[in-house]
């Protein structure tokens, strides 16, 4: 998780000019440091979500210390369940798609932390999607997490080659399950 | 030892003709009075046969009483003459072939009692016939060891350990099996028919029989009374497979399971009272006396032998006092040979014919000088022709030599029988055409063991491939099946986890845990479905045995309960195994699971055994346990996936099925011998390659 942002991602955050972010660092409003020995500006996470409250700009980019987890099943209510368990926790704000163009679409705009896929979607199977995510560098820090009921070792081999980080058997158990969310975005 | 080329050929040499009296009574029909006369008479004179014959009929003036006289002789002279048999294999148990046999008979004749009182309207099966078929349906077997002795104890000895079909092992270890023996036999002794076919087609699955037979009734009832009499482990026969079920043939001969079960309970008296017949106990001290000392046996008048021998006379009339005629079947390079030398009784002979001659050229007649082409015929037969030259006639059809007259003669001969030319064209055309007819008759009988044969192998192939197709179809089942069910599943486990988490009151906490606890074991079932019918792929790689059994033992410590069960470990000299260690290790864990579970903590015992077959170049894993053994009626379904003879719940019933296929994949075969309160017995073969 990003503790320190600089004045263009804090500027991209908020979706204003960069500028803007450097007359309020310089007018005290926005809280942040200099880099010892420059002249360079560094605006802390805290910093930002403070004025991004006071300001009223939506914290959807940066929210809280919220992980994002974005559920890709085609299962209603499997991806309810998802959704209820991860919101029940707290620290997730979740976002769903139920087919893998839907996924990709998704992943462009909400840029998760985790995603969750199910490995038989209607459209196309896990690992095409998996594979399509990492041939975009910009999705390289993103966590995938393959959930599903088939279990074959050769299967699961092709999966953690196609690009995925872990498997998960359907069903699963719920702590472990954070438990494993936890500690693949724990290294950061 | 390779099998031989032609090993029928060498029964014809090798073994003892039939006594007079059962040669009398076979050749003598039931209406012709004459002939019943002096068969009743040849019985007479012999005083011991009759007493014995008549143990075994009981009213010999009854209608029905020469049918079951002349059944009752042949059983009872051929039986001895079996009995006279060398056995020098030490590996067959006579006597308890002849249980067997004796079995069979009471318990084909009791069938077919049980079959004329139902009246089933079916063909009815005459008792005494099914007596004497029963008798003698393996005695191809005897013939076997009588043969081969050393390769039969081979043969016994690797379907002791294997338990497969001891005809297929047979026929690749000796290159015939009992079945077709059986049928030369019966041809050579000039059997009745039923017989003959009884000991061809027991066993094969009735609508396998080919449509010539003629006793199809009688066949199904011989192999129904096989199977009966094996079930009842009276004796020992040597064979472990039966493909076809009892309740399939019962139907087929026509009884219902009443009388069928009639007929078993029956058994053991009527084995009783015929055993005095056949004096189980003191064959060797009844030689049969009265044999034809003929060096040629009463023949087959379709062989090209007999035709030969009609032959015979004329040719050494025609051309020398001493002649040999050859004849040469066209599949084989084989020649039968028969040597007539003035009026001494002829002589046969097999040799191996490395060239067929050359057809005849020219038009110098059809007697020729006897070229190098003959080399293999004259290297055995010159010594016995007379003059200084060799001669000879060549039978040839369609292009092809099938035969030839062979005598010696001084120089002139080509000329002296050029005047007779146009009779000795007619004469050989004729020869020819009579041994060709017997030679197409003897392809035709060969054809039809081979079709038999094959027809017996397709049977084994398609019950394989039927059971193949069977667990691919399950695979794909299964695996569409379980991935339809999980997510389902994944619901409620989802739901009642976070139920569980919500719910105050305990007692409803708990009820959620329990809903989660169930939907984990769906989960663990499924999973055991998914294994089962599309399993890992073994990776097989050599490894030692002990290094297996180690493993498997650390693994059913941790399954079963880890009390000190004493475990005797006695490990012989192997080699290493071509296997996949974990899955075949897990599937010796499972067994070994099993074994603990069975005996009782404090006073059970489980052994575990291994050895190396150099026979069969195989290493044999045994693990016997003492515990309470398994009933007749759940030792068939122990390796059927989910049957478990314990209380539901406990054990899900996957074990034995997923060690078979563990050790399957790995190119081995697993199977379990048990008996109630006599404990376990698993034997487990691994191979080297």
């Amino acid at each position: 998780m990003k503790t320190i942002f600089t004045t263009g991602e804090a500027a991209a955050i908020c979706k204003v000019s960069q500028q803007t972010i450097i007359r309020c660092f310089d007018s005290g409003r926005l809280g942040g440091f200099r880099v010892p020995g420059s002249k360079f500006r560094r605006v802390t996470r805290d910093g930002l979500l403070a004025f991004m409250r006071e300001n009223g700009i939506p914290t959807d980019g940066l929210d809280g210390g919220k992980l994002k987890i974005l559920v890709v099943d085609d299962d209603p209510d499997i991806v309810e369940l998802f959704t209820d368990v991860l919101q029940r926790y707290g620290r997730f704000q979740v976002r769903t798609a139920r087919t893998g163009y839907e996924a990709g679409m998704v992943t462009q705009e909400f840029m998760p932390d985790v995603i969750l896929l199910d490995y038989l979607l209607p459209d196309v199977n896990g690992n095409v999607v998996c594979q399509t995510i990492r041939k975009n560098p910009a999705f390289a820090h993103i966590k995938i997490i393959i959930v599903s009921g088939v279990v074959k070792q050769d299967e699961i081999n092709r999966l953690l080659k196609a690009g995925a980080n872990e498997f998960v058997k359907k069903p699963f158990n719920i702590d472990k399950l954070v438990a494993l969310i936890d500690k693949l975005t724990a290294v950061e | 030892m390779a099998p031989p080329r032609c090993p029928l050929s060498i029964i014809h040499y090798s073994l003892p003709p039939l006594a007079t009296v059962a040669v009398k009574v076979l050749a003598a029909s039931g209406e012709d009075e004459t002939a019943i006369d002096e068969v009743v008479q040849a019985i007479s004179g012999e005083p011991e046969l009759m007493a014995r014959v008549l143990q075994l009929v009981e009213n010999p003036a009854a209608d029905t009483g020469f049918a079951a006289v002349r059944s009752a002789v042949v059983a009872i002279s051929i039986f001895q003459l079996l009995g006279a048999m060398p056995d020098k294999s030490g590996c067959f148990s006579r006597e308890e072939f002849w249980k067997h046999s004796l079995a069979v008979g009471c318990c084909g004749e009791l069938l077919a009692e049980q079959l004329s009182r139902l009246d089933a309207g079916g063909a009815a099966v005459a008792a005494a016939d099914a007596f004497v078929c029963g008798l003698l349906h393996d005695m191809g077997k005897i013939a076997l060891v009588a043969l081969w002795p050393k390769s039969y104890a081979r043969v016994v000895e690797t379907t002791d350990l294997l338990r497969g079909d001891i005809a297929d092992l047979e026929r690749s270890i000796i290159g015939v099996d009992h079945l077709v023996l059986g049928k030369r036999l019966a041809e050579q002794w000039n059997l009745p028919p039923a017989i003959r076919e009884c000991a061809w087609l027991h066993g094969l699955f009735p609508g396998a029989l080919p449509a010539m037979a003629q006793n199809k009734a009688l066949v199904n009832l011989i192999s129904l009374a096989d199977v009966l009499v094996r079930r009842q482990q009276v004796g020992y026969s040597g064979n472990y497979l039966f493909p076809v079920s009892r309740e399939e043939l019962a139907a087929v001969v026509g009884l219902n399971e009443e009388a069928v079960d009639a007929a078993v309970a029956g058994l053991a008296e009527r084995i009783e009272k015929r055993r005095a017949a056949f004096a189980l106990d003191d064959t060797k001290a009844n030689a049969p006396r009265g044999q034809t000392q003929s060096g040629v046996n009463a023949l087959d008048a379709n062989t090209p032998l007999a035709v030969m021998q009609a032959m015979a006379p004329t040719a050494q009339e025609m051309f020398a006092g001493c002649v040999a005629i050859f004849s040469l079947l066209p599949a084989q390079s084989l020649a039968e040979v028969l040597l007539a030398c003035g009026s001494d009784a002829p002589q046969t002979l097999l040799l191996a014919c490395s060239q067929r001659p050359a057809l005849a050229s020219g038009g110098n007649g059809p007697v020729r000088a006897v070229g190098d082409d003959l080399d293999w015929l004259m290297s055995a037969i010159r010594p016995r022709l007379d003059g200084e030259f060799n001669y000879w006639l060549a039978l040839e059809t369609a292009g092809q030599c099938i035969g030839g007259i062979v005598w010696g003669g001084g120089a002139g001969e080509t000329a002296r029988l050029a005047k007779q030319v146009p009779d000795l064209a007619e004469v050989s055309r004729w020869w020819t055409l009579a041994l060709q007819t017997s030679q197409v008759r003897q392809e035709a009988k060969i054809l039809a063991e081979q079709l038999a044969q094959a027809n017996r192998q397709l049977q084994t192939a398609q019950t394989q491939a039927m059971q193949g197709q069977m667990f691919n179809a399950l695979g794909e089942f299964a695996a569409g099946a379980a991935h339809e069910m999980n997510n389902p599943l994944a619901v409620i486990s989802g739901r009642s986890q976070l139920l569980a988490g919500q719910l105050a009151d305990p007692r409803q906490r708990t009820m959620a845990q329990q809903i989660f606890e169930q939907s984990q074991r769906l989960s663990d079932i499924i999973s055991d479905l998914m294994d089962y019918a599309k399993p890992q792929p073994a990776q097989r790689r050599l490894c030692p045995v002990g290094e297996i059994i180690a493993e498997a033992r650390r693994l059913a410590k941790s399954k079963a309960d880890p009390a000190d069960r004493n475990i005797v470990l006695e490990l012989g000299q192997a080699p290493d195994v071509m296997v996949d260690p974990a899955q075949v290790s897990a599937a010796v864990a499972e067994v070994l699971a099993n074994a603990c579970q069975a005996t009782d903590p404090a006073g059970g015992q489980v052994k575990i055994q291994s050895a190396f077959d150099p026979q069969a170049r195989c290493v044999v894993l045994t693990i016997t346990d003492n515990g309470g053994g398994m009933d007749p009626h759940v030792l068939p379904h122990a390796f059927d996936p989910f049957f478990s003879s314990r209380p539901a719940g406990r054990r899900r019933g996957m074990g034995l099925p997923k060690a078979q296929r563990w050790i399957e994949a790995s190119g081995g075969s697993i199977r379990l011998e048990s008996r109630p309160s006599q404990g376990t017995r698993c034997v487990i073969i691994l191979n080297r390659n």
